[in-house]
């Protein structure tokens, strides 16, 4: 029995590689600033398409930002693997002694935190421009949809990386993507609607724990498969 | 009994086109990579 | 490392060396399904409050079973080949994933065509037809990605991997949109007790699965010899 088990030496491993897209991110800061710009943009463009005599604020918002969220998702994850096609840094990835596990978990980390961020400005923009109530929406929100960007980021960035060597990346991305978003976008936008309006906890509890475990499958499947997408 | 046949012959035809369009393809493409 | 002999010359098929693509088995399985359509259409009787529509039936849900057939096994040899890493695998992969295509466009089109007259809508959001809607998506997107990569094994790999997370993806569309209402009719035939079916159209209806699910296996393996086909073109 080895003196240290697999599991710390891997999550060092991702959480280094993590810090390296991080650091990459905070000098330029480019890609942050379009996908902010993108999501705020969604968020206006989608109120002149509504009808609000129609359909309350309340109704709408919440699927408003989870559409949003997903397109201005996949333009970040886009970006997650492009950065490694410059001078081949991916083979220099895959040199290096670390778990090939590790090179997933730690861009999905950076993803997840770059998501993270974006959500910060959007969930109050959200709440700004459809005028809901602040206190309950925020956290309601904000909550679901760390859970939710935990699903999307990590089917997103095993399929960016697979994309990333296709003929038609940009658009293979959504394609492969947005199916697996699906059930996603349908718990959260159940979920926050239900809790926007005030309903119990427990009407959204349901659509929670499907997010939970979407989260969890597919973080694990993910892990698992991305080594599978790599030559032998 | 409601008069649906126009449905019943439009699903018809369609699934006939369908599949025998798919064969055709089949025979397309094969004509395509044999020469 | 030094080698003295040269490596064996590949054999190369001549042209038209390849089974043909359309052959007695493709023949026999058209026939089957033109028997069974001859048998809904003249030998099946009229059900009475759904009128002539209803025989859509015959043909929408042998359908729909055909894709889940081609769909298995797409998937299956999927992780087969990343088992065995077996080309043959691979291959049978995208035909059967071409095939279940085929299959889920005439379950789409011809639902609709059968749900207008009888719910009174083309197109409703439960779960039955949002699952095959997604199914149909995530086909359409495997054999995208198949004909955007042109290396043969990284092809094979990103196939495997796109077949193995649909699968696991499958449940939680069902789940997620199981939860919402449905208006979709229960099913007639596939439930655990007799199925509600008078005899004459459950023959029918059986008849007409089998003749259908014979039909795709022989598309199947036509596409698959077509499949081969190509490779020996790209490599002559």
């Amino acid at each position: 029995m080895g003196a240290d088990s697999p599991a710390p030496a891997l999550l060092a491993a991702s959480w280094l590689i993590a810090k390296k897209d991080l650091a990459i991110e905070l000098r330029t800061r480019s890609a942050f600033l379009s996908v902010v710009v993108f999501t705020l943009l969604g968020l206006a463009i989608f109120f002149f398409a509504w009808d609000p005599t129609a359909v309350s604020a309340m109704d709408l918002a919440p699927g408003v930002l989870w559409m949003t969220f997903s397109f201005a998702g996949l333009l970040g994850l886009h970006r997650s693997f492009g950065v490694e096609l410059e001078d081949r840094a991916m083979d220099a990835l895959l040199i290096a002694p670390v778990d090939r596990e590790a090179i997933y978990l730690g861009k999905a980390i950076a993803n997840t935190i770059f998501v993270a961020a974006v959500l910060v400005i959007a969930v109050p923009a959200v709440a700004l421009f459809y005028n809901l109530p602040l206190t309950r929406t925020i956290p309601a929100l904000g909550g679901i949809a760390l859970l939710a960007a935990i699903g999307l980021v990590a089917v997103g960035t095993l399929f960016s990386a697979m994309a990333v060597n296709t003929r038609m990346a940009e658009l293979l991305l959504p394609m492969l993507s947005l199916p697996f978003f699906v059930p996603i976008v349908l718990a959260s936008a159940q979920a926050s609607t239900r809790l926007l309006a005030g309903r119990p906890f427990a009407e959204a509890l349901s659509w929670i724990k499907i997010l939970i475990a979407f989260d969890i499958v597919f973080a694990v499947a993910c892990t698992v498969a991305f080594p599978h997408t790599l030559e032998e | 009994m409601p008069d649906t046949s126009a449905y019943y012959h439009a699903a018809y035809v369609l699934a006939g086109v369908l599949y025998g369009g798919y064969v055709l393809s089949l025979w397309w493409r094969a004509r395509r990579w044999r020469k | 490392m030094t080698t003295v002999q040269a490596p064996a010359p590949t054999p190369v098929a001549a042209p038209g060396a390849t089974r043909p693509i359309f052959d007695w088995l493709l023949v026999l399985a058209v026939l089957g399904v033109i028997g069974a359509g001859i048998r809904i259409v003249l030998f099946t009787p009229f059900e009475a409050k759904q009128g002539a529509a209803q025989k859509i039936y015959y043909i929408h849900v042998p359908a729909a079973l055909s894709t889940y057939f081609a769909l298995t096994v797409a998937a299956c040899m999927s992780i087969v080949y990343r088992w065995l890493h077996d080309e043959r695998a691979d291959r049978l992969a995208e035909s059967a994933g071409e095939v279940a295509l085929l299959f889920a466009t005439v379950v789409l089109t011809t639902g609709p065509i059968w749900g207008k007259p009888i719910w009174g809508a083309w197109w409703t959001w439960d779960a039955r037809l949002t699952l095959t809607l997604f199914l149909w998506f995530v086909t359409a997107a495997y054999l995208v990605l198949r004909g955007a990569v042109d290396d043969h094994a990284m092809r094979a790999r990103y196939s495997a991997v796109l077949a193995i997370l649909a699968t696991l993806l499958i449940p939680f569309i069902h789940l997620s949109v199981y939860l919402f209402r449905t208006l979709h009719p229960m099913p007639i035939v596939l439930k655990p007790e007799r199925p509600s079916l008078p005899a004459e159209m459950l023959t029918t209806f059986l008849l007409s699965v089998g003749a259908f699910a014979f039909f795709a296996a022989a598309l199947m393996r036509a596409r698959y010899r077509l499949a081969l086909l190509r490779e020996q073109a790209e490599a002559a």
